[in-house]
């Protein structure tokens, strides 16, 4: 009796409701807040102002590009940017963690701004469901740069068989590689180490023999976390390819396997946990965050640490350094046991870019925008700004420059745009290479020239798609226990590699080395 | 036969449709009242529910949800064929009832304690102050943690120096033994403020005759304790039981996010970091729906189940 | 039991006393550091800071990161944003719930057990994220101020709490306007009202700081970022601090590499708590007092 009288109620009111909703939704529609001035909905595809083909008239393009910054909505350099291309730019910019479900919804409700970015396998997702462009024979007319700077590479991109869908990224990563401290190297009377046994003495060394001779037992061998990038120079001794965050794949045998299954792996591993045992690794490796690991070489703690360059000699120096005079630092160079050096070498990044929306009103705009953008003159738009307004070069060959007035100050350099948009779409020769400083540069290319091959498959491989994650934390998992564990060292390797075995590995060896084999014409 | 019990019910029908007119010319007002909430829940709550529907769907972003192809239990399959994800339901299952254990009593009594503060301004600063914790986010907390116990710069360390301490000092942050009472303990440390709020104004809105005429009566402080403030939240603390019973499949995403590394990950990861994780690689919304699903499944049988046994300790409780 | 006793305390009392000031006094202190660690940090100096461990006074007082967090416009507009969006939203809100959970809270009323039961049941299950961004987009909400609002108006966690107040007033009480002949609308704010102001301070505290603190949806319904929110802005702006350059992948230069970003998250925290501390005592005034005395007795 209640549950019938219920049921009738909620009919009733399901019918109001409906009415209601109606009025609602268009009250919603015409109370619109003052907030939103402009008629411009920036997410639903290209919006031109005008109607017709005035030629003149730029069209509005609609981009969304990741980045930890804060830009005004109207900055300068934005605007210049539209003035040199002809182009408005409606750039959304959002935090790079929220991106994944950022283009989900977008994706989803049909909202997808004219170009954003994707990953290889959902380029070719997107690609099947008809919701990107083929700009194959726009970007001969239109984008000169694009095509300069990627060359071949585009072509080979799995999402681009017929036609190029996918615009790669076309900067080379950066490698790790051993920085060390050579003043206190010096204070010890201790050469740079060339083999795994000098770098143990080293390590020693600075943790009890005070390298910096302040009386205090207070200083460690080196600062890692529970990256295996961390050791990528122990692990690139032993041959085996370790870049940040990821150790890569291998060819034994013929088949395509992961790098842990290198036969050498558990040496590295053994020399590894001697180091820890000893006291010589900062004690916090397990948990510490990457900035208190920083923090660790910045407060004179740790004598070395495995970074790319980039950050000890070039972005860290001298402001983040406490100590006085600045630790000056090398790039020792580490040979194994069995004539193996160096870390996983740069390769070209398949698996991202971006991509132009099918439904893009102006495509032609939206490539010349972007081609802009790969050129070196756009670049420097992008990451100094404003020639002479917000910088200025004092020599452009060595790429030495200084900002100009308020722009001095970080965050006004930053609000105005400089420095925000810098990756989009940006060139192989990119400003923030150019403006390295010489030791740094230097050891950039150090640390590229020592890169190890490794094998790379273009295709993305089902097998990723579906137990990637899985496979992917029981190696992490591995890595770190493998360090810490108090049972023997086999063993737990065995039950962890039998277990990542099971959660798809088998599998994933077998379609990886298939797909390697034909990608490589065999 | 068959036409004489139609007509029958068609009556009876109308009948109730007299009823039922009635009722609402009667209390016309509470249901033009109730209308806003019930609109807001309908196209805000129950309009997307269909999305649930992914679950059982090979659902992709690029395609609408309604042309997805059903696939069946292919995504519970796919989900419980993973050891991990047991493993994070083992997990899940240990701390949420370690947490429901321990750290649902621990507002109640909070809150009585407080109320037993007599001076006012000692009442309001430890009231404010058990709120606090609720502010600050799981991050900064897992900061704090680890500026704590760290082995090398961490606080204990410092103090069990400075006591003349020179032995290892644990870290109980890669204890694969200890980390799960250390989240539930955090947990019941921020969460403490939000239970003791809702408990300090039920506690307010008591009829202070009540407490007037137990004095007369004779009842001391603990009679009373007992027998008005707890007997007067018995209502309240059986609606956050059963929300909190409704939770219990979700063991904490934002604390064990911002706490977990990879040594204990074994012992912390729950059903939510798990699938989390698992769509991190790709947009998996279909397993995440799965997941979701089965979570909140088992969340409504825990609840119908705690409603059903608080009506039938005291038939004025539970939620319906 | 003697009437004496209620005047001098038994030892037992004493005893009593002691154990709750001694709880109370740890758990007051275990909650307070954390928001004195980050304060003290914020305003510390950034090198002198980085070596961890404990905070009780200021490292090298240094208000740099203040500074940057305050140097360009566009934080006030979020601030300007959020503020907005947290009193609109907040009152919205509350006034939802309230007239939601009154009707439910009365037995007389036909379909209360079942819309209790629809309602919660949207505690346990929801269509997504996806689906219900369909909705805000078809309701034209997207990139205004009001997908901010109305998309989150009620939480059936506080419908609940409040509806469980309601039903334990005193059904006297509102007899006695009934047979005044007031309608229900009255009822509610003259006589209902008044008396749940613990209640209500309560939910409208848990709205406000849910208001505040909110982040996905100024990320997911709002491209404009003239309509930024605070928590969206202050996020960019901790990874932006040290983050990047640290992390090798692009320099920084200039007084922002001075500041860790460790700082700027302890900076931003302070920034985006101390409001809600402002406003917290004068809703705790509420909960903290009785306000049945008066109206029960009348």
């Amino acid at each position: 009796m209640k549950k019938r009288i219920s049921k009738i109620l909620s009919i009733a009111v399901a019918a109001i409701m409906i009415l209601s909703l109606a009025a609602c939704s268009k009250a919603g529609t015409n109370q619109q807040p003052t907030a939103n001035p402009e008629p411009t909905k920036s997410s639903s595809g290209s919006t031109k102002p005008t109607e017709g083909p005035t030629q003149k008239e730029p069209s509005t393009i609609s981009v969304l590009m990741t980045g930890d910054n804060t830009p005004a909505p109207d900055n300068i350099v934005l605007k210049e940017l539209s003035k040199r291309t002809n182009v408005n730019v409606d750039m959304i910019y959002i935090s790079k963690n929220d991106l994944a479900t950022k283009i989900s919804v977008m994706t989803a409700s049909d909202t997808l701004p004219d170009v954003f970015p994707l990953s290889g396998s959902e380029a070719i997702e997107y690609r099947d469901a008809g919701l990107i462009a083929n700009v194959e024979d726009l970007l001969k007319e239109y984008g000169p740069n694009i095509l300069a700077n990627l060359g071949d590479s585009l072509k080979k991109a799995a999402a681009n068989k017929d036609g190029i869908y996918l615009i790669l990224d076309a900067k080379l990563p950066y490698c790790m590689q051993l920085n060390m401290r050579t003043d206190w190297l010096k204070n010890l009377g201790m050469e740079l180490p060339t083999d795994l046994d000098s770098l143990y003495e080293v390590y020693y060394a600075f943790t009890y023999n005070d390298p910096d001779k302040d009386g205090k037992d207070d200083t460690f061998g080196l600062a890692v976390g529970a990256d295996p990038g961390g050791f990528a120079t122990v692990f690139g001794a032993y041959g085996i390819p370790v870049a940040r965050n990821s150790v890569k794949n291998i060819l034994l045998d013929d088949k395509i396997t992961i790098g842990q299954k290198h036969p050498h792996y558990l040496e590295a591993i053994e020399y590894i946990r001697k180091l820890i045992k000893d006291g010589l690794v900062e004690p916090d490796w397990g948990t510490i965050p990457n900035m208190d690991m920083f923090s660790k070489l910045w407060n004179g703690i740790a004598g070395a640490i495995e970074w790319e360059c980039v950050g000890p000699t070039n972005n860290w120096m001298p402001s983040r350094y406490v100590e006085d005079p600045v630790p000056t630092f090398d790039f020792p160079v580490i040979v194994g046991p069995y004539g193996d050096k160096g870390t996983a070498a740069a390769y070209f990044s398949y698996s991202t870019g971006y991509v132009f929306n099918a439904k893009c009103k102006d495509l032609a705009s939206a490539i010349r925008l972007c081609d802009y953008c790969m050129t070196e003159e756009g670049n420097e738009l992008l990451y100094l700004g404003i020639e002479n307004v917000m910088y200025k070069w004092i020599n452009k060959e060595e790429g030495t420059f200084e900002y100009l007035g308020e722009y001095k100050d970080t965050a006004v350099h930053r609000a105005a745009g400089g420095y925000c948009y810098a990756t989009f779409f940006a060139p192989t020769n990119r400003t923030e290479e150019r403006i390295l400083n010489k030791q740094t540069r230097e050891g950039v290319a150090k640390a590229r020239a020592l890169g190890i091959d490794y094998p790379v498959i273009i295709q993305p491989l089902q097998t990723r798609i579906d137990y990637g994650s899985d496979m992917d934390s029981i190696l992490q998992e591995m890595y770190v226990n493998l360090l810490v564990t108090e049972e023997d060292v086999k063993t737990v390797y065995d039950r962890y590699i039998a277990e990542w075995e099971k959660a798809g590995g088998l599998e994933w060896e077998k379609e990886a080395t298939e797909q390697y084999w034909r990608e490589q014409g065999r | 036969m068959s036409s004489f019990s139609s007509q029958k019910s068609k009556t009876q029908f109308s009948e109730k449709l007299q009823n039922f007119l009635s009722y609402i010319r009667k209390d016309f007002y509470l249901y033009l009242m109730i209308l806003p909430g019930l609109i807001y829940i309908i196209i805000f709550k129950y309009l997307p529910i269909y999305g649930v529907s992914i679950a059982f769907k090979d659902y992709k972003v690029t395609q609408s949800i309604l042309d997805a192809q059903w696939v069946g239990f292919d995504n519970f399959v796919n989900l419980f064929s993973r050891a991990n994800f047991i493993r994070a339901l083992k997990n899940n299952i240990i701390i949420s009832v370690a947490k429901l254990v321990f750290g649902f009593p621990f507002p109640i009594i909070l809150s009585l304690l407080i109320n037993e503060i007599r001076k006012a301004k000692l009442k309001k600063l430890v009231q404010t102050a058990v709120i606090l914790p609720n502010f600050v986010s799981w991050v900064v907390i897992s900061g704090l943690l680890y500026a704590l116990f760290s082995p090398n710069s961490g606080a204990i360390k410092g103090i069990m120096r400075a006591l003349g301490y020179q032995g290892v000092i644990p870290n109980l942050l890669t204890d694969k033994s200890k980390f799960r009472s250390l989240i539930v303990i955090s947990h019941i440390w921020k969460g403490a403020g939000m239970g003791t709020i809702v408990y300090l104004a039920s506690i307010a809105g008591i009829n202070p005759e009540l407490y007037e005429a137990a004095r007369i009566d004779g009842a001391g402080r603990w009679r009373q304790m007992w027998h008005i403030t707890l007997a007067s939240l018995r209502p309240t603390i059986v609606v956050l039981l059963i929300f909190r019973v409704g939770e219990m499949m979700h063991a904490g995403f934002n604390q064990i996010y911002a706490m977990k590394n990879d040594i204990v990950i074994s012992v912390a990861d729950i059903i939510d970091t798990y699938v989390y994780t698992l769509g991190l690689e790709q947009r998996k919304f279909s397993l995440a729906t799965a997941a979701g699903l089965f979570q909140s499944v088992i969340g409504l049988v825990l609840v119908l189940t705690t409603n059903y046994l608080a009506k039938k300790i005291d038939s004025d409780s539970g939620i319906m | 039991m003697s009437k004496k006793r209620k005047l001098k305390r038994t030892p037992g009392d004493i005893i009593a006393d002691v154990f709750i000031g001694l709880f109370l006094g740890l758990f007051v202190f275990s909650a307070i550091y954390p928001f004195w660690h980050v304060l003290m940090y914020s305003i510390s100096d950034s090198q002198a800071a980085m070596s961890g461990g404990l905070f009780f006074y200021p490292r090298n007082f240094s208000l740099l990161a203040y500074k940057m967090l305050f140097r360009t416009k566009m934080i006030f507009t979020a601030y300007k944003n959020t503020v907005l969006k947290t009193l609109v939203g907040t009152s919205i809100s509350v006034v939802l719930t309230a007239l939601t959970a009154y009707p439910l809270s009365l037995e007389r009323f036909k379909g209360r057990n079942f819309i209790s039961m629809m309602i919660f049941l949207t505690m346990l299950f929801s269509g997504g994220i996806i689906p219900t961004f369909l909705v805000v987009k078809s309701l034209g909400l997207l990139d205004t101020f009001w997908a901010y609002v109305i998309p989150n108006a009620m939480s059936a966690y506080n419908m609940f709490i409040l509806r469980n107040y309601f039903q334990s007033i005193p059904r006297s009480l509102e007899e006695s306007a009934l047979i005044d002949g007031a309608n229900p609308f009255v009822t509610l704010t003259k006589i209902i009202i008044p008396v749940s102001l613990p209640s209500i301070a309560a939910i409208t505290m848990f709205y406000g700081v849910s208001n505040w603190n909110s982040y996905m949806d100024g990320v997911l319904y709002v491209n404009d970022s003239k309509l930024q929110l605070l928590q969206v802005y202050l996020l960019k702006l901790i990874n932006s601090t040290g983050a990047k350059g640290a992390l090798g992948e692009a320099s920084d230069i200039g007084e922002a590499s001075k500041i860790t970003e460790e700082t700027m998250k302890m900076v931003t925290i302070s920034v985006s708590i101390i409001p809600v501390l402002i406003v917290y005592p004068f809703l705790q005034k509420y909960y903290v007092k009785g306000v049945m005395v008066g109206s029960v007795k009348g």
